[in-house]
Formats: C-alpha cells, sequence, structure tokens
C-alpha cells in the first residue's frame, strides 16, 4: 500500500488535539457531563481510554502483522464509540459482540476487577494457546467473567442465538428457573453487528422472530446493535437503507444514535438501554460510525473509494471527537491527552511484545482438545422422576407397564418421562404444542407442562435453532424439535457456525447443550415429495463435534434420546436425534404386531457409540445399517432364512460419531459386509465405512457391497422406490454372496 | 528509561537484618529527600507521642515485640517504602503500583492518592487502632511446588478445607458479604477461619484461635525452603477477613476524612482493580481502602497478574524493607509464564541477566538499575 492510513489517522490524532485550545475547568471525576445520563468526568474520561487502547490494540495487530507474529487485521476503528455500550451495560448483560468491539469490550472489563483485556487481546492477535478465551483457535471478543460468548460470525448468524437467548432470560419466570445461568432476573443481552451484515437472511430472520415475539407481547429483552459505517467491504450501504427500513418496524422500538461523539450519544444509547431492561422488548439500536483503516489490514480501500472519501471520514475520527470534548470541557489538556495516548500505545506494544512470545498450538489433538469434552462410554442412569410422580403423571399406569406399542407413542412417553425429571427441559419447534407435532410424538406434553416448557414457535427452523442455543446457554436443556430433515438445511449454519463451534472457540467455558429431534428419511410410500422424504445428512456428519443418533425400534428411540439428554446435561453436547419417520407408526416388520414394543424403563439408556446386533453372530455375511435400513435387512433376513441363507446384522444407532472399533470388530473374519446405507451414495455413511473397513482391514477385507440412495432427490408418488433400498434389493444382495460363497 | 511497576511490601517485612533500613543508599544525590520523609513520619509519630520511626530503625538491636507489633512495623514498613521510591529516577516510568496487604497502604502514597501525611495517617492509624486488639491469627500455607511451578487447584481445595472448620455457615466463603461482616461480627470464640490473603505461592489464611488450630490440626505437614508448613505469622490477626469488623469500624469513625487526590500512575488493589488518573471515584476508593479490603481477602496474586499482563514494565520493582515478598512476585510471574518464566531456576537465572525481571531495593546492584 503506498499511503499508510495508520500513520495518516495517527497524525490527524496527535495534530488535531494539539491545536486545541484549552481552559483548566474545576470539575471533579464525580461531576456529571450530559444531564440526566451516568457520563461523569471519570466515566468520559474512561472511555477516552478504552478508545485509545482500543485503538492502539488496532495499531499493535497491524504491526505485529509485519513482523509475522499476528494473524488478524480486522479493526475497531471508527467503531470505538461502542464503548459507551459497554460502559453503560452491565457485566450481567450477556453481550453477543462482532468483531469491531474493541472499545466495548475494554469499558466492560472495567466493570469487573482483576481483567487483562489488553494482553488478552493480544494473545488472541497471536493465536497463542494461552488466549484464555478461545485457547488461539481464532481472533475473537470474549470473556466469561465478562459475560461475552465469543463470536466468529461475519455473516450475523449470531443474531438468532442473541434472540433465543434473550427470549429464554424471561422464560426463565414461567420455568420457576429465575436464575439460571447465573444470570440475573433483571440482565438484558446485548448483540451487535454491521450495516452490511444486516441484509444476511440470518440477521433478518433474527430481527423478525424478536418483533414476531414482541408483537404477541412475549419479553424479548435484548439489544439489537447496528453499527452502521456504511460499507460493507467494499459495498455501499444505500444512504438512510437502515433508518428507513428499521424506523418503524413493528415489534422493533427504534433508537437512533451517533456514536461518534460520546457527548451527543451517550443520553440516547442510556436511554435505549434502560427502556429494553424496563420494558423487555427487543430494542433495535442503530449506531452512526465510520469504518478507519479499511475493512482489514489487507484492504486496500482507495481500489474502490476515492482518497476525499477515506479523508471525510478520517476527520469524523470518534477518538479525536472524545478528546476533543474533554479538552473543551477543560478536563485533559493537549498534552495529558497526548501523553495519555502515548502511555497506552506502550501498554499496547509492550503486550503485544510478550503476548508474541506465548506458545502456539502444536499438535491436532491440542487444537480439537476443546471440541467435546471426554464423553463417558457408558452413560450413567438418567436422573429419573420418583415413583409418585410418575405415577401421578401417567395417571397410575406407568408406560412399561402397558402394552407394546409404536415408536412415536413411545418417543411421546420417553419426552414426557425426561420432562418430569428435569424441569430444566423445554419441548419447541412448528406445530408441536397442542397439535402435538404432525406425527403426535409431543401430544399431551403442552397439557401436561404447559406453555412455559412446551411450546410452538414461528415458522422459521433458524429461529427454532437460536432458541435452542439460547436456551442451552442459559443452562436450561432444550429438546427442539426440526418438523423435516429438509427444513433444517435453510437453518443449518445454527449448528454447525454456531452451537458445535461455541465449545470449540470458548475452550469449554461456554456451551449451548441441547437435543434437537428431527423427522427423517424417506420411505413415506410416495407422499410428501423431496421435502418430506429427506434422506442426505452428510452435510451434519461433517460438522466437528455433533452427535447424531438414530434408531429403528421404538426402546432403543426412546433410550437414544435419554443419552442424548444425559450427554448435553453431562458434556454440553449438541446431540441430533434423526427419527426416522416412516417407522414412527409402523406395527409390522414380518407378522402383525411384530414391529410394536414395550416401552424400555426409565433407567435404561444406550451407551456412547452403542451398536446392536441382530441373527447369527458367526454368519459369513455381515449386513451393517441403520433406521429403515435396519428395518428392512431384518425383512430381508427373515425372508432369506426361509431359504436357509444366514446373515447377521449391525445396527448402528450413533451416526457420527462412528463406532469404529465395533464396526470393524464385528466385520473382522467376515466373508461378505453389505452395508445398507439409506442415504445417498455419495457423501452417504457408506463411504466412510467402507473407507474404515479398508483402512483397518486391509488383505484381510471382506467383499463390500453397497447398498444405498440414489444420488438424486426423492421422488413424489411410487417412483421412490427406484432410488432407495428396498427389502428385495437387500435380500438378492446377500443371495448373490450366498451363491458366490457356496456356489 | 524503564517502565516498572512498584511493589510495596506488608507487615512482616521488617526483619532483624534491616535494622538501619532508613540510613541506606546515603551517598545518593537525592537522600535527602529520604531523609525528609523520614523525618516526616518522625514528626508525625513524635505528635501522638509515639516512637519515631528513626527511633526505631536504629535501635541497637531489634526486638520482635516492639519491631514487629502493629503499632509500630506499619509506620516504619511504610516510610522505608516510601524512602526507597524517593530515590527512583525521573526518567524512569511508573507504569502502575501496587502494594501488599498493608503496602496497598503504600501504594496509595505512591499513586499520589494520598499525600505523604494523609497515608501515614492512614497506615498509622490502623496500626496504632492493632495494639492491644490482635484479633485472630494468620498462618501460611504452600500452594506452590519447591520449585515454585504452581499446583492448579491447590487454592481451592485449600479454602474447601478451611471452610470444613468453620462453625459458621456462609462466612467462611473467600468473599462473605460486606453488610454481615460490618454488622454482624464473628466472634472471637466461635471456630472460624477463611482465605486472608492470596500470596503469590502461598495462602495466608486467617482465624480465630481455635480456627487455625483446627486448621494446623488438619493441614498436612510441608517442609519447604527448609521451613514447615503450616507456619504461624507472630503478632499478625486475621487480616483481610471479617474478624477485622472493629478495624473497619475505626477506620470509618477515624479515617473517614481523608483528603484523596487523583492518581499519577494506576493503583493496582488487592481485587486487582485498577485506580486511574482522573476516573478514580472519591467515594469509592475510600470504600474499598477502609471497608473491602480490611474485610475481604487481599488477592495480590492478582495484583501482580493485572500488572504483569496489562502493563508487562521492564521490571517489577520491590521497595523495602525486605525482600520476602519477592518470592511471592517471582511465583506469580511463574504461574503467569511471564517472558518464559516457569520455575525457580528459570526465575534465578533471569535474574542474573542484564534486565532482570524483579528488581529488590535490598539489594543495592539491582536497585541501580532504577535509582
Amino acid at each position: 500500500m503506498s499511503v499508510n492510513r495508520v500513520q495518516i489517522v495517527d497524525q490527524n490524532f496527535r495534530t488535531r488535539v494539539s491545536q486545541a485550545p484549552f481552559e483548566r475547568a474545576s470539575l471533579r471525576p464525580e461531576d456529571v457531563l450530559v444531564r440526566d445520563t451516568r457520563l461523569t468526568v471519570a466515566a468520559a474520561v474512561e472511555l477516552l481510554e478504552c478508545q485509545i487502547t482500543s485503538r492502539w490494540l488496532d495499531y499493535v495487530a497491524r504491526e505485529l502483522k509485519a513482523e509475522g507474529k499476528s494473524f488478524y487485521t480486522i479493526g475497531s476503528a471508527g467503531h470505538e464509540g461502542n464503548a459507551m455500550l459497554g460502559q453503560i451495560t452491565r457485566p450481567t448483560d450477556t453481550a453477543f459482540l462482532h468483531y469491531r468491539s474493541g472499545g466495548f469490550y475494554l469499558a466492560r472489563a472495567r466493570q469487573v476487577a482483576g481483567q487483562t483485556p489488553i494482553f488478552d487481546t493480544c494473545l488472541g492477535l497471536c493465536a497463542s494457546s494461552q488466549d484464555p478465551i478461545s485457547g488461539g483457535r481464532h481472533k475473537v471478543w470474549g470473556s466469561l467473567e465478562l459475560n461475552i460468548p465469543p463470536q466468529t460470525s461475519t455473516i450475523a448468524s449470531h443474531l438468532p442465538k442473541s434472540v433465543g437467548y434473550a427470549f429464554f432470560m424471561d422464560r426463565r419466570r414461567r420455568l420457576d428457573l429465575l436464575d439460571a445461568g447465573g444470570i440475573p432476573r433483571d440482565a438484558i443481552a446485548v448483540c451487535t453487528f454491521g450495516d452490511a451484515s444486516v441484509n444476511h437472511s440470518a440477521a433478518q430472520g433474527a430481527l423478525n422472530a424478536a418483533a414476531w415475539a414482541d408483537y404477541q407481547r412475549l419479553p424479548v429483552p435484548l439489544l439489537l446493535v447496528c453499527e452502521d459505517n456504511g460499507i460493507g467491504i467494499s459495498v455501499r450501504t444505500p444512504g438512510e437503507w437502515v433508518d428507513k427500513s428499521f424506523r418503524h418496524r413493528t415489534g422493533l422500538p427504534y433508537f437512533k444514535v451517533d456514536a461518534l461523539d460520546i457527548f451527543a450519544g451517550y443520553r440516547e444509547i442510556q436511554q435505549a438501554v434502560d427502556y429494553c431492561r424496563r420494558t423487555r422488548r427487543p430494542v433495535f439500536l442503530h449506531l452512526r460510525t465510520v469504518r478507519l483503516l479499511g475493512h482489514a489490514g489487507t484492504d486496500i480501500e482507495l481500489s474502490y473509494k476515492k482518497r476525499e472519501e477515506i479523508e471525510a471520514q478520517e476527520a469524523l475520527d470518534p477518538l479525536i471527537q472524545t478528546a476533543l470534548g474533554l479538552i473543551e470541557r477543560g478536563i485533559l489538556s493537549p498534552e495529558e491527552v497526548l501523553k495519555l495516548y502515548d502511555t497506552i500505545a506502550e501498554q499496547v506494544r509492550a503486550a503485544g511484545r510478550e503476548a508474541a512470545q506465548r506458545p502456539r498450538h502444536d499438535s491436532a489433538a491440542s487444537v480439537m482438545s476443546s471440541l467435546l469434552p471426554e464423553v463417558p462410554r457408558q452413560m450413567p442412569s438418567p436422573v429419573r422422576a420418583s415413583d409418585k410422580a410418575r405415577r401421578q403423571h401417567f395417571r397410575k399406569s406407568v408406560p412399561e407397564k402397558s402394552r407394546p406399542r409404536h415408536m412415536a407413542q413411545l418417543i411421546n412417553w420417553g419426552l414426557q418421562d425426561l420432562m418430569l425429571s428435569d424441569r430444566r427441559i423445554t419441548v419447541f419447534g412448528e406445530d408441536v404444542a397442542r397439535k402435538g407435532g404432525v406425527y403426535n410424538v409431543t401430544a399431551d406434553l403442552y397439557e401436561a407442562f404447559g406453555v412455559g416448557r412446551v411450546f410452538n414457535t414461528l415458522l422459521d427452523e433458524q429461529a427454532i435453532l437460536g432458541l435452542a442455543i439460547g436456551a442451552g446457554q442459559l443452562g436450561l436443556l432444550p429438546i427442539a424439535e426440526i418438523q423435516y430433515l429438509a427444513y433444517l438445511y435453510n437453518a443449518i449454519d445454527q449448528l454447525r457456525g454456531e452451537a458445535c463451534s461455541l465449545q470449540f472457540f470458548s475452550q469449554g467455558q461456554f456451551r449451548n447443550p441441547m437435543v434437537v429431534r428431527i423427522a427423517s428419511f424417506a420411505y413415506q410410500k410416495g407422499f410428501g415429495g423431496h421435502f418430506h422424504n429427506d434422506n442426505g445428512f452428510a452435510s451434519l456428519r461433517e460438522i466437528p463435534g455433533i452427535i447424531l443418533l438414530t434408531a429403528s425400534r421404538g426402546p432403543d428411540a426412546v433410550r437414544a434420546m435419554r443419552t442424548a439428554v444425559s450427554l448435553a446435561r453431562q458434556c454440553g453436547a449438541v446431540v441430533l436425534f434423526l427419527e426416522p419417520i416412516a417407522l414412527y407408526m409402523t406395527k409390522d416388520l414380518v407378522g402383525e404386531g411384530d414391529w410394536l414394543f414395550p416401552y424400555p424403563p426409565p433407567e435404561e439408556t444406550l451407551d456412547f457409540g452403542h451398536v446392536s446386533h441382530h441373527g447369527p453372530g458367526e454368519a459369513e455375511i455381515l449386513i451393517i445399517g441403520y433406521a429403515n435400513g435396519c428395518y428392512l435387512s431384518l425383512q430381508a433376513q427373515h425372508d432369506l432364512q426361509e431359504e436357509g441363507i444366514d446373515c447377521a446384522i449391525l445396527e448402528l444407532h450413533f451416526l457420527t460419531p462412528l463406532n469404529r472399533e465395533a464396526i470393524v470388530e464385528a466385520a473382522r473374519g467376515r466373508q461378505s459386509v453389505i452395508l445398507v446405507d439409506e442415504s445417498r451414495r455419495t457423501g452417504g455413511l457408506s463411504e466412510e465405512i467402507a473407507a474404515l473397513l479398508a483402512e483397518e482391514l486391509q488383505d484381510s477385507m471382506p467383499h463390500l457391497t453397497r447398498i444405498c440412495g440414489q444420488d438424486t432427490y426423492i421422488p413424489l408418488g411410487t417412483a421412490w422406490e427406484h432410488v432407495l433400498p428396498s427389502r428385495r434389493g437387500i435380500a438378492e444382495a446377500v443371495r448373490r454372496r450366498w451363491e458366490v460363497l457356496h456356489g | 528509561m524503564a517502565r516498572i511497576v512498584l511493589v510495596a511490601p506488608g507487615r512482616g517485612s521488617y526483619t532483624r537484618s534491616e535494622l538501619g533500613y532508613l540510613g541506606r543508599f546515603s551517598d545518593h544525590p537525592r537522600c535527602q529527600e529520604r531523609l525528609d520523609l523520614a523525618e516526616q513520619a518522625d514528626a508525625l509519630r513524635r505528635d501522638k507521642g509515639e516512637v519515631s520511626v528513626s527511633q526505631l530503625d536504629q535501635a541497637g538491636t531489634f526486638q520482635p515485640s516492639r519491631h514487629l507489633a502493629g503499632e509500630n512495623a506499619s509506620a516504619l514498613i511504610f516510610a522505608c517504602s516510601a524512602a526507597d521510591a524517593a530515590l527512583i529516577g525521573p526518567q524512569h516510568e511508573v507504569v502502575a503500583v501496587l502494594g501488599n496487604s498493608m503496602g496497598w497502604y503504600s501504594a496509595l502514597y505512591l499513586s499520589g492518592m494520598l499525600s505523604f501525611a494523609e497515608a501515614f495517617r492512614l497506615v498509622d492509624g490502623m496500626g496504632l487502632h492493632q495494639r492491644g486488639r490482635q484479633r485472630g491469627g494468620q498462618i501460611l500455607y504452600p500452594l506452590v511446588e519447591e520449585d515454585w511451578r504452581p499446583q492448579p487447584g491447590r487454592l481451592e481445595e485449600l479454602i474447601d478445607l478451611v471452610c470444613s472448620v468453620c462453625d459458621i455457615g456462609d462466612v467462611g466463603k473467600p468473599s462473605p458479604p460486606l453488610a454481615s461482616a460490618l454488622d454482624d461480627p464473628i466472634s472471637l470464640d466461635s471456630t472460624w477461619a477463611g482465605l486472608s490473603i492470596h500470596l503469590g505461592g502461598y495462602a495466608v489464611l486467617g482465624g480465630t484461635e481455635s480456627g487455625l488450630k483446627a486448621l494446623e490440626e488438619r493441614l498436612p505437614t510441608v517442609t519447604q525452603g527448609g521451613r514447615d508448613f503450616p507456619f504461624r505469622l507472630a503478632r499478625h490477626s486475621a487480616f483481610h477477613t471479617p474478624l477485622m469488623q472493629p478495624a473497619s469500624r475505626y477506620a470509618l469513625e477515624e479515617l473517614d476524612d481523608l483528603q484523596w487526590n487523583q492518581p499519577r500512575a494506576p493503583a493496582i488493589d488487592g481485587g486487582g482493580t485498577q485506580w486511574k488518573p482522573m476516573q478514580t471515584l472519591q467515594e469509592a476508593v475510600s470504600h474499598y481502602t477502609l471497608i473491602e479490603q480490611v474485610l475481604r481477602p487481599f488477592d495480590f496474586t492478582t495484583a501482580v497478574r493485572v500488572a504483569a499482563r496489562e502493563y508487562n514494565p521492564d521490571h517489577f520493582v520491590l521497595l523495602g524493607p525486605g525482600e520476602s515478598l519477592g518470592g511471592a512476585v517471582a511465583q506469580v510471574l511463574i504461574a503467569e509464564n511471564w517472558r518464559g518464566l516457569n520455575d525457580r531456576d528459570s526465575f534465578q537465572k533471569a535474574q542474573q541477566s542484564d534486565s532482570p525481571p524483579l528488581l529488590s531495593f535490598s539489594r543495592v546492584e539491582q536497585a541501580s538499575l532504577v535509582v
């Protein structure tokens, strides 16, 4: 870059400050500078210090990068007015901050004793494993003590969970868990984002969800802070776009504030915060900021902006405005401001030098250590409600004494038992309340546990997952429902980019335990088309840290659900339970009622990685399958038995992570392995299992056959039969292998 | 020019070997400033009819009953620390100040928040109030290995044990509510103990006599540096615990009119809060000094940690008298892995370098780097 804007911005500050006229006023630190606010002399000087420190963190990040010692240069320059928010909100107001939040972070750190935000930030810039929040996995603004969960989002994907978090802050009242998460009842949540990312569908969806709730008078005490610098990387935000879009939005009170000048903006920000806290309503706080020094260190603004435009923005530098305001009021002399500026420069540079010497991760194991804590192989028995409570709830006859039932009914009872045993559990999703879900799986829950714990959401999967993240982070135990697997995919980033990454980027300090039930897979006999018969879940399996469970039999489904809840509770895990829709109401396997099962006693769970074996253990041919594939394989096994052909079946319940040892051991010594994978041929489970067996068994690898779903969407009508594994197809494959083996 | 953090010692730092401390550095060009401060202190003591700090310092023999007693030791230690600070070269930048226990009072002076006279009034007032009023006691117990490497979780285990010996419920916790500590004092007849100071590689535990006895019975004996722990600190009250309620009451009655100034340099207190220029509210710092730090544990570890991480000075400068606090500073720096320090050996090696992390006024060759 031919022109170093850092030098120019730095020099502008020095020049404008040094030229300012000054006359000392006799003010004490306690004196209030702006009427009806908490902006005292001390608070204003603190803001200046936070703003200068934030700026020097930006400068030093670039200096360290030039020396090859740091790895992050997106800065807060021009946004330092957000220090006002950091000062005005409380440390118990959980804050989801975007990446230009240096001022906020530093100001909040001033409210809690013993904090070291300068050094902590430098450790983050240098990607040191000693970075106290992310352990060097990303440069984030985050701190457990400051109630700032780390965000890595660049696309506003943190907005849905902030809405969910705020929603559950007041929902705790109805759950009789008022102080869950250690957050006081009058706390609010804060979420910051830019004017460019407000256009993202994730942001729009979250803002809509907040407004939708508010429209129904449901409390969502969330301060949605749009820090508007007028540009997203190189794309300008059309003039007044944010203002015009949100000023009159139903369900979203709007405040607009000039954050470039603390003396002008402090009162309005304080009013917005107080309003949010008092009314428990979501508030859209529109802050005017500028972006200085480009998008990041590598961004050459002159390639898309005129020099005059850049200089005009630089003239609005909030640091200059704060400094001149203090000089003008006779509080600090120009010399005192410049001395402070240089002192902080030295302080931040010294922190940078030290941080650059600190260790970084040196192995994959070290990087991955915070993905998910060690999971106990053997799951402890779930917490269960007392016999008396169960008898009362189930009206004397507990479900394990009932006659055998189909999967949907068993899961329903399982949910009731879980909700009885742990009042932190909430169930929500589309149509789950009065209707009891489209397959009646959540029937009676609403009546039994009330709207506080069982409620319908708006038609927005992203909002559902945002609610789940928020609930989990607040110490509740959400069991969210996604109505169909295909519906998940417009919202999958809430799992991939947010829920599953939280422990990773916070070293397990923050968790969002959750269980997500998803009606999944195909085989609905031609009804519903592809949206209701989705069989693809490869994009879920690749998410680091996620746990995917499924089952083919009702009792295993209940046990799996209990395991899912235990994993969430104990390890903070994000567990998805893929429930096979087609088996919900299935009663027959090969004879009448032979797929109905009794309810498993409340203490039974599936151990982590559990697999089930069906059929003769010593058979030469092994089928590996899950869910519908297992069901069909059992039918095929029955058919083949009549022909005198033996085969064993290994049923998987954990689709991610796979129990690799169990799979390899089951296959070892077999003549033939047939993988029945009802997901797709490409990217499906069978690919990993085939590769696993080849890697582990090498020369003793059995013959391998894959029976998979085709690489297609599922069609409406009878044509589905052509694209999915079938009872006949599986039997035929086994028969073929039998013939090869036995002539 | 060096960026330095000043560290002021607390009670127990003036020992037999420190006799004549105020007379040190007699050939320094600014020695007169040092002597002037001592003279000021002497005058203030004489006005109260107390033995002067110079008399104590120049005594022919060290008498524990005289030199370690709160009514004398506090003033003496403060005067020595202030006198040392007077010698620091103006070319050096004091980026922050802090102290241990009563060293906080010294830090208030060093930062400029209290004048010498006002700080002396505070120090000496609190010291004299202790005359004949020892309340409970303190014991020292190590949290680190012999080589000063930290033992993670040790403090928490210790606090659990401490809480278990108390016959009074919640007040055994590290941070009892201030209101209850002020209004509902703990009886010296009860069995009570609590954390008093987190002192680098050591925990200082305070308690009633029976509380400390119970702890001494239950704490495994550890021998480090030729000394057996738990180790009872002679003539110490259970400072920084709710047992000090009368001291806080006294402070509120007699010292509420202290004349506070804005600090010139940030002062880091025993909770890790930084009191900064033009940002310090008199009411807040007074409340902290006269109530909070008197009744709640003093976290010297966090104070040093904050200084190391946020200021990354060229040197920590330990003012006199004595240098036993240097070990605690070093232990914090080791726990922080500061400048690559990871045990006692690496610290001692660094101390031999051209730029020792810790300069002690008790060692002339180290002090010479900043005076």
